[in-house]
């Protein structure tokens, strides 16, 4: 109704007079449609009507001697005649709805979908040869064809279907599955050995044949599957071994420092900090900013938790560095398993899980503290290599 | 129209289950809170303030009491009014007032 109100017109009417109700009472019967009606004054309204209805006032008017202004115009009939004038603005206006009205009917952009492995530039390169591309006509093609089409010209496609979506051409594919590529060497026969000595705890052959079983003590390059199947009398017959052989296997590591040792310690570098504390949020600030640092606060908080979780603390930080130091016993044997570990780490497989550990300390005559660490891990120690091989 | 008339008339609107306020061209007034009142079947503005607003009616002068009163849509036969609306009630003339006892 409003829409229809403002393509029509209508204005604000300011209605002055004794006879108000009566003016409104003969409006109504001589069918003006009249609304918003409010009382300003003890003698004066405003209200709405149509543009067209304005003009029918004039002999309510002067029965009911009431006198009408208007106070203020609204709608299309009006922004029509303020613009009149402005032929090139008018122009203008046309010219874009025009523009737009135009361009709507050609696909602008090509939106591909679900792209993985087959690249968006080869979808591109299809639709190229299908005469499809940007600024084409949004009736000269078929959406359900260009699905059909791209499945038919790429097996790598699964499925593929298109949409239109205003000016965007938007395309969904859904890439085949990779069929399963079996290896040569999987094929070759092989058996498998041991690449560590250690206690069989396990031994699972998928194919070929165990040779050791559960509780064996096997050294290094011991045939643990075979693939050489033959029996007494029969043909040769050789498989590719696998399978899986798990066993219990010992590491030792050892290390012996002197007195003296490069680690992290305190520098002497020392500096005040201050770090306040807000709702669990904290903010740090120290007079000098080191890289590695340790902190040591004062014994009691300047403020904490006054009236909400708030608190101050003052105290020294203190820089660490990697400096040449004397060490005691404990710090020695601290520094060296922290040294034991870090290689064990590295030198053990990421498969291997550790059954137990144990280290021990030795202080020799030269004051040298000679530090062992001991692991028995569980690890896979079967490796391929060729039958008959090492 | 007599008594005798108006009595047939009521009792025969009763029976066939007809709207009353078309058949015995009364208003009819819906409420929707405090703040907006629609008045269908009315005869005419009789007073517009912005405190009171009294209309014709087959039922007598309806008085319709508030504050900020606006006439927002007025049709022949129906009127919206909005506002914060305090009361509505009927003023009858003396006559009628002893004819109803």
């Amino acid at each position: 109704m409003k829409l229809i109100n403002y393509i029509a017109g209508y204005v604000r009417i300011l209605i002055e007079g004794s006879g108000i109700e009566r003016f409104i009472n003969q409006s109504l019967q001589n069918g003006i449609s009249i609304w918003g009606v409010r009382r300003k004054s003890r003698t004066v309204i405003t209200a709405y009507i149509e543009l067209a209805d304005f003009y029918k006032l004039r002999p309510i008017v002067r029965r009911t001697g009431c006198r009408v202004h208007v106070e203020r115009r609204y709608g299309a009939p009006f922004i029509y005649t303020r613009n009149r004038g402005r032929h090139v603005m008018l122009v203008g206006w046309a010219l874009v709805i025009a523009a737009v009205f135009a361009l709507s009917r050609y696909v602008w952009f090509i939106d591909i979908n679900g792209c993985s492995d087959i690249g968006e530039e080869e979808i591109c390169g299809i639709l190229n040869d299908m005469s499809i591309h940007s600024g084409m006509k949004r009736t000269s093609f078929t959406t359900a064809d260009i699905g059909n089409e791209l499945c038919r010209r790429d097996e790598r496609i699964a499925w593929a279907s298109a949409r239109l979506s205003g000016v965007k051409l938007i395309i969904d594919i859904v890439e085949a599955d990779k069929g399963v590529e079996i290896k040569q060497a999987e094929t070759a026969p092989v058996s498998i050995y041991a690449k560590k000595e250690g206690v069989i705890e396990s031994i699972v052959a998928l194919t070929g044949r165990a040779c050791v079983k559960s509780g064996d003590a096997v050294k290094k390059g011991q045939l643990l599957i075979t693939g050489d199947l033959r029996s007494e009398g029969a043909p040769a017959f050789t498989v590719h071994a696998s399978g899986e052989v798990y066993a219990k296997v010992n590491y030792s590591f050892e290390m012996t420092l002197g007195r003296r040792i490069t680690g992290e310690a305190r520098t002497g570098r020392t500096c005040e900090y201050c770090e306040i504390s807000i709702f669990g949020k904290r903010f740090f600030k120290a007079a000098e900013e080191y890289e590695k640092y340790e902190l040591e606060p004062q014994t009691s908080a300047l403020v904490k938790n006054f009236f909400l979780p708030f608190t101050v603390l003052r105290g020294t930080c203190f820089e660490i560095g990697e400096i040449e130091h004397e060490a005691g016993p404990d710090e020695l044997k601290e520094f060296a398993m922290q040294k034991l570990w870090e290689r064990l780490e590295r030198e053990l497989p990421k498969d291997a899980y550790i059954i137990s550990k144990s280290s021990e300390v030795k202080v020799g005559d030269d004051e040298r503290t000679t530090v062992i660490l001991r692991v028995t891990v569980r690890e896979n120690i079967g490796m391929e290599a060729e039958i008959g091989g090492e | 129209m007599s008594r005798r008339k108006i009595k047939l008339k009521r009792r025969f609107v009763k029976m066939l289950e007809l709207p009353e306020d078309v058949a015995f061209d009364v208003p009819r007034v819906t409420l929707v809170g405090g703040d907006s009142a629609l008045i269908e079947y009315h005869r005419g503005i009789f007073e517009y303030s912005d405190e009171t607003v009294r209309l014709n009616t087959g039922a007598g002068l309806l008085r319709i009491d508030g504050e900020m009163l606006e006439l927002r849509e007025l049709s022949e036969e129906r009127l919206f009014i909005c506002g914060a609306i305090t009361s509505v009630s009927y003023e009858y003339k003396e006559d009628r007032m002893q004819r109803k006892k």
